[in-house]
Protein backbone atom coordinates (compact mmCIF):
# COMPACT_ATOMS: atom_id res chain seq x y z
CA UNK A 1 0.00 0.00 0.00
CA UNK A 2 1.42 3.35 -0.96
CA UNK A 3 0.09 6.87 -1.07
CA UNK A 4 1.23 7.00 -4.71
CA UNK A 5 -0.84 3.93 -5.69
CA UNK A 6 -4.00 5.95 -5.88
CA UNK A 7 -2.93 7.35 -9.29
CA UNK A 8 -4.58 10.68 -8.87
CA UNK A 9 -7.48 9.46 -6.79
CA UNK A 10 -7.63 10.97 -3.38
CA UNK A 11 -7.39 8.59 -0.45
CA UNK A 12 -8.33 9.53 3.06
CA UNK A 13 -5.48 8.75 5.44
CA UNK A 14 -6.19 10.60 8.67
CA UNK A 15 -9.32 11.91 10.34
CA UNK A 16 -8.61 12.93 13.93
CA UNK A 17 -10.25 15.12 16.54
CA UNK A 18 -8.22 16.04 19.59
CA UNK A 19 -8.00 18.59 22.41
CA UNK A 20 -6.16 21.85 21.71
CA UNK A 21 -3.39 21.13 24.22
CA UNK A 22 0.31 20.45 23.90
CA UNK A 23 0.00 16.88 25.12
CA UNK A 24 -2.92 16.02 22.80
CA UNK A 25 -1.14 17.60 19.82
CA UNK A 26 1.94 15.48 20.54
CA UNK A 27 -0.14 12.32 20.66
CA UNK A 28 -1.99 13.21 17.44
CA UNK A 29 1.29 13.90 15.63
CA UNK A 30 2.66 10.52 16.67
CA UNK A 31 -0.51 8.85 15.36
CA UNK A 32 -0.12 10.74 12.06
CA UNK A 33 3.51 9.65 11.73
CA UNK A 34 2.63 5.99 12.30
CA UNK A 35 -0.23 6.24 9.79
CA UNK A 36 1.93 7.88 7.12
CA UNK A 37 4.69 5.32 7.69
CA UNK A 38 2.17 2.48 7.27
CA UNK A 39 0.91 4.13 4.06
CA UNK A 40 4.44 4.05 2.65
CA UNK A 41 5.31 7.74 2.92
CA UNK A 42 9.04 8.41 2.60
CA UNK A 43 10.97 9.72 5.60
CA UNK A 44 11.46 13.23 4.20
CA UNK A 45 7.72 13.68 3.63
CA UNK A 46 6.95 12.38 7.13
CA UNK A 47 9.51 14.78 8.60
CA UNK A 48 7.98 17.76 6.77
CA UNK A 49 4.51 16.64 7.89
CA UNK A 50 5.62 16.51 11.53
CA UNK A 51 7.21 19.97 11.44
CA UNK A 52 4.33 21.62 9.56
CA UNK A 53 1.62 20.00 11.69
CA UNK A 54 3.39 20.81 14.94
CA UNK A 55 3.66 24.48 14.04
CA UNK A 56 0.10 24.69 12.70
CA UNK A 57 -1.36 22.98 15.79
CA UNK A 58 0.79 25.01 18.20
CA UNK A 59 -0.53 28.18 16.57
CA UNK A 60 -4.10 27.00 17.16
CA UNK A 61 -3.38 26.07 20.79
CA UNK A 62 -1.68 29.40 21.52
CA UNK A 63 -3.68 31.88 19.46
CA UNK A 64 -7.10 30.44 18.60
CA UNK A 65 -7.66 29.13 22.12
CA UNK A 66 -5.64 31.49 24.35
CA UNK A 67 -7.86 30.90 27.39
CA UNK A 68 -6.58 27.40 28.04
CA UNK A 69 -7.46 25.05 29.59
CA UNK A 70 -10.76 25.01 27.72
CA UNK A 71 -12.42 21.57 27.63
CA UNK A 72 -14.31 22.51 24.45
CA UNK A 73 -11.17 23.59 22.61
CA UNK A 74 -10.72 21.02 19.86
CA UNK A 75 -8.78 20.58 16.65
CA UNK A 76 -9.95 18.49 13.72
CA UNK A 77 -7.30 17.17 11.36
CA UNK A 78 -7.92 15.59 7.97
CA UNK A 79 -5.17 14.29 5.71
CA UNK A 80 -5.70 12.77 2.30
CA UNK A 81 -3.10 11.43 -0.07
CA UNK A 82 -2.98 11.74 -3.85
CA UNK A 83 -0.42 11.25 -6.59
CA UNK A 84 1.32 14.53 -5.78
CA UNK A 85 1.50 14.31 -2.01
CA UNK A 86 -0.67 15.14 0.96
CA UNK A 87 -3.58 17.56 1.33
CA UNK A 88 -3.98 18.70 4.92
CA UNK A 89 -6.94 20.47 6.54
CA UNK A 90 -7.05 21.71 10.13
CA UNK A 91 -10.24 23.08 11.64
CA UNK A 92 -10.90 24.80 14.96
CA UNK A 93 -13.65 26.90 16.52
CA UNK A 94 -11.38 29.36 18.31
CA UNK A 95 -10.53 33.00 17.60
CA UNK A 96 -9.91 33.94 14.00
CA UNK A 97 -6.55 35.06 12.66
CA UNK A 98 -6.05 38.85 12.53
CA UNK A 99 -6.97 40.45 9.18
CA UNK A 100 -4.18 41.04 6.70
CA UNK A 101 -1.53 39.08 4.88
CA UNK A 102 -0.34 35.78 6.33
CA UNK A 103 2.98 35.79 8.17
CA UNK A 104 5.80 35.11 5.71
CA UNK A 105 8.72 32.76 5.27
CA UNK A 106 11.40 35.02 6.72
CA UNK A 107 13.06 33.61 9.81
CA UNK A 108 13.97 35.90 12.73
CA UNK A 109 17.46 37.35 12.50
CA UNK A 110 20.08 35.27 14.31
CA UNK A 111 23.38 36.87 15.31
CA UNK A 112 25.87 34.25 16.59
CA UNK A 113 28.05 37.02 18.05
CA UNK A 114 25.32 38.18 20.43
CA UNK A 115 23.79 35.15 22.17
CA UNK A 116 21.86 37.36 24.59
CA UNK A 117 19.82 38.80 21.71
CA UNK A 118 18.96 35.43 20.14
CA UNK A 119 15.24 35.10 19.39
CA UNK A 120 13.34 32.41 21.33
CA UNK A 121 10.21 32.66 19.19
CA UNK A 122 8.98 33.73 15.78
CA UNK A 123 10.11 30.52 14.07
CA UNK A 124 6.72 28.81 13.86
CA UNK A 125 5.16 30.53 10.85
CA UNK A 126 8.35 30.61 8.75
CA UNK A 127 8.82 26.86 9.41
CA UNK A 128 5.20 26.18 8.46
CA UNK A 129 5.45 28.28 5.28
CA UNK A 130 8.78 26.73 4.29
CA UNK A 131 7.51 23.16 4.65
CA UNK A 132 4.23 23.64 2.81
CA UNK A 133 2.69 24.72 -0.51
CA UNK A 134 -0.67 26.34 -1.32
CA UNK A 135 -1.36 27.38 2.25
CA UNK A 136 -4.65 29.16 2.87
CA UNK A 137 -6.75 30.23 5.82
CA UNK A 138 -10.47 30.86 5.78
CA UNK A 139 -13.26 31.35 8.27
CA UNK A 140 -16.62 29.66 7.69
CA UNK A 141 -19.53 29.37 10.13
CA UNK A 142 -17.40 30.21 13.14
CA UNK A 143 -14.71 27.77 12.07
CA UNK A 144 -11.08 28.49 11.17
CA UNK A 145 -9.96 26.34 8.26
CA UNK A 146 -6.25 26.03 7.51
CA UNK A 147 -5.33 24.15 4.35
CA UNK A 148 -1.97 23.29 2.86
CA UNK A 149 -0.17 20.75 0.72
CA UNK A 150 2.96 18.72 1.30
CA UNK A 151 4.55 17.56 -1.93
CA UNK A 152 5.91 14.02 -2.24
CA UNK A 153 9.24 15.38 -3.43
CA UNK A 154 9.82 19.02 -2.63
CA UNK A 155 13.00 20.21 -4.32
CA UNK A 156 12.50 23.80 -3.34
CA UNK A 157 13.18 22.78 0.22
CA UNK A 158 16.39 20.77 0.25
CA UNK A 159 18.10 19.66 3.41
CA UNK A 160 21.75 20.61 3.28
CA UNK A 161 23.16 17.91 5.52
CA UNK A 162 26.63 19.40 5.21
CA UNK A 163 25.49 22.55 6.92
CA UNK A 164 25.54 20.95 10.35
CA UNK B 1 11.06 15.23 31.54
CA UNK B 2 14.00 12.87 31.70
CA UNK B 3 17.33 14.71 31.67
CA UNK B 4 20.66 13.72 33.19
CA UNK B 5 23.70 15.87 33.94
CA UNK B 6 27.17 14.46 34.29
CA UNK B 7 30.06 16.72 35.32
CA UNK B 8 33.22 15.90 33.44
CA UNK B 9 36.03 18.10 34.75
CA UNK B 10 35.85 21.56 33.22
CA UNK B 11 32.53 20.90 31.45
CA UNK B 12 29.41 18.76 31.68
CA UNK B 13 27.24 16.48 29.57
CA UNK B 14 23.49 16.95 29.69
CA UNK B 15 21.48 14.14 28.07
CA UNK B 16 17.85 14.53 27.06
CA UNK B 17 16.11 11.18 27.41
CA UNK B 18 12.94 12.13 25.52
CA UNK B 19 11.94 11.38 21.93
CA UNK B 20 10.29 14.76 21.38
CA UNK B 21 11.36 18.22 22.48
CA UNK B 22 8.15 20.10 21.72
CA UNK B 23 5.66 22.66 23.03
CA UNK B 24 4.33 20.25 25.66
CA UNK B 25 7.72 19.95 27.42
CA UNK B 26 9.51 23.21 26.50
CA UNK B 27 8.94 24.88 29.87
CA UNK B 28 9.91 21.74 31.79
CA UNK B 29 13.06 21.51 29.71
CA UNK B 30 14.08 25.06 30.63
CA UNK B 31 13.39 24.50 34.34
CA UNK B 32 15.26 21.21 34.44
CA UNK B 33 18.16 22.68 32.50
CA UNK B 34 18.46 25.51 35.03
CA UNK B 35 18.27 23.12 38.01
CA UNK B 36 20.82 20.72 36.60
CA UNK B 37 23.42 23.27 35.48
CA UNK B 38 23.26 26.03 38.09
CA UNK B 39 25.55 24.33 40.65
CA UNK B 40 28.08 23.29 38.02
CA UNK B 41 30.52 25.46 36.14
CA UNK B 42 31.96 25.38 32.65
CA UNK B 43 30.49 24.64 29.25
CA UNK B 44 27.57 22.26 28.72
CA UNK B 45 27.33 19.72 25.92
CA UNK B 46 23.69 18.91 25.24
CA UNK B 47 23.22 15.35 23.95
CA UNK B 48 20.17 15.32 21.66
CA UNK B 49 20.78 11.89 20.11
CA UNK B 50 17.53 10.48 21.54
CA UNK B 51 15.44 13.44 20.38
CA UNK B 52 13.89 12.66 17.01
CA UNK B 53 11.61 15.70 16.84
CA UNK B 54 12.11 19.38 17.68
CA UNK B 55 9.48 22.06 17.05
CA UNK B 56 9.82 25.85 17.31
CA UNK B 57 8.94 25.78 21.02
CA UNK B 58 11.64 23.18 21.67
CA UNK B 59 14.06 25.29 19.67
CA UNK B 60 13.12 28.34 21.74
CA UNK B 61 13.83 26.31 24.88
CA UNK B 62 17.31 25.38 23.63
CA UNK B 63 17.99 29.08 22.92
CA UNK B 64 16.71 29.94 26.42
CA UNK B 65 19.10 27.31 27.83
CA UNK B 66 21.98 29.06 26.08
CA UNK B 67 20.99 32.31 27.82
CA UNK B 68 20.59 30.58 31.20
CA UNK B 69 24.27 29.61 31.09
CA UNK B 70 25.28 33.26 30.70
CA UNK B 71 28.17 34.86 28.86
CA UNK B 72 31.01 32.86 30.44
CA UNK B 73 29.70 29.38 29.59
CA UNK B 74 29.08 27.86 26.21
CA UNK B 75 26.28 25.52 25.11
CA UNK B 76 27.31 22.92 22.53
CA UNK B 77 25.06 20.37 20.83
CA UNK B 78 25.80 16.74 20.07
CA UNK B 79 24.09 13.87 18.27
CA UNK B 80 21.53 15.74 16.19
CA UNK B 81 19.08 13.44 14.43
CA UNK B 82 18.03 14.43 10.89
CA UNK B 83 14.74 16.17 11.87
CA UNK B 84 16.51 18.17 14.60
CA UNK B 85 19.36 19.10 12.24
CA UNK B 86 16.81 20.23 9.66
CA UNK B 87 15.14 22.69 12.05
CA UNK B 88 18.54 23.94 13.28
CA UNK B 89 19.68 24.59 9.71
CA UNK B 90 16.49 26.25 8.47
CA UNK B 91 16.48 28.66 11.41
CA UNK B 92 20.24 29.37 11.14
CA UNK B 93 20.72 28.17 14.71
CA UNK B 94 23.50 25.88 13.47
CA UNK B 95 25.59 29.07 13.18
CA UNK B 96 25.09 29.78 16.89
CA UNK B 97 25.85 26.46 18.57
CA UNK B 98 29.00 24.39 18.10
CA UNK B 99 27.64 21.03 16.82
CA UNK B 100 29.30 17.64 17.26
CA UNK B 101 28.39 14.31 15.66
CA UNK B 102 28.19 12.61 19.06
CA UNK B 103 29.54 12.85 22.62
CA UNK B 104 32.85 11.22 21.68
CA UNK B 105 33.37 13.86 19.00
CA UNK B 106 32.47 16.59 21.49
CA UNK B 107 35.01 15.20 23.97
CA UNK B 108 37.67 14.83 21.28
CA UNK B 109 37.16 18.43 20.15
CA UNK B 110 37.98 19.59 23.69
CA UNK B 111 41.09 17.41 23.96
CA UNK B 112 42.34 18.69 20.59
CA UNK B 113 41.75 22.28 21.60
CA UNK B 114 44.02 22.01 24.63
Amino acid sequence: MSIQDTQGLRRRLVNLRFAASGAAVREALMTVDATLAAAGAVEDLRMRAQIALAEACNNIVEHAYPLAPDPDAQIRLDISGDAGGLQITLRDRGRSMPEGPLPGRTFPCVDPENPDTLPEGGFGWPLLRTMTRALSISRQNGQNILRFRLLLADRTNPVDENAV
Amino acid sequence: MKMRFEACGSFGFLSVDESRLDASVAIQFKDRFRDLTQDASGDVILDLSRVDFLDSSGLGAVVAARKILGAGRRLELAGLTLPVAKVMTLTQMHTVFPIHADLDAARAARTDAR
